[in-house]
């Protein structure tokens, strides 16, 4: 059985990766791929777990997750296609409308 | 056994982490969406390493049937026309 440490290496190196992109990128549409990468993350970790501790609550928890996740993105698409007809980009540094 | 189980591992976070980090880093949207997919069926190989094989068939189910196919949609609706098609009379 690989163990847990080697799961949260992996997950750290994921989320990372996922933390990177919301710094870095202005496309909204890569912010939503990076929160589903994070989000990835965290159900390594929780399945990892519920294998290391002989029950099922991470397994359910990651459950919970992935509606979250699908449910978010739903939402995400049609801030982006909003943003997309206001301002015919999808650059998120462009909406400032809302800036007090 | 154990030794399968270790190359099985390394080889498939190899892929994950290099996937991941090809959707932040190329330039095209679309290419990014692609290199999502692949990351997503990969972490449910580590699903079913863990011996949860029904969230491993909701990983694809949910993330490659649903998530990726919404952001499929919106990079197509969003993306700017590089190629005009010319219609001449």
């Amino acid at each position: 059985m690989i163990p847990a440490e080697t799961y949260l290496l992996l997950s750290a190196a994921i989320f990372c990766i996922g933390l990177f992109g919301i710094l870095t990128r202005r496309n909204a549409l890569i912010f939503l791929m990076s929160v589903e990468l994070m989000l990835n993350a965290a159900n390594i970790n929780l399945v990892a777990f519920s294998l290391q501790h002989g029950n099922l609550t991470g397994q359910v928890f990651t459950l919970f997750t992935m509606a979250l996740a699908a449910a978010e993105v739903a939402i995400g698409i049609g801030i982006v296609l909003v943003l997309y007809r206001n301002f015919t980009d999808v650059d998120v540094t462009k909406a400032t409308t809302m800036r007090w | 056994m154990a030794l399968a189980e270790s190359i099985a591992f390394a080889l498939f976070a190899i892929v994950t982490v290099s996937s991941a980090a090809g959707v932040v880093l190329v330039r095209d949207v679309w290419h990014s969406a692609l290199l999502l997919g692949v990351s997503l069926v990969s972490v449910a190989v580590f699903y079913v390493m863990n011996q949860a094989a029904f969230v491993a068939t909701m990983q694809i189910l949910v993330y490659v049937g649903g998530v990726l196919v919404l952001i499929t949609f919106a990079v197509m609706l969003t993306r700017e026309d590089e190629s005009v098609i010319e219609v001449t009379p």
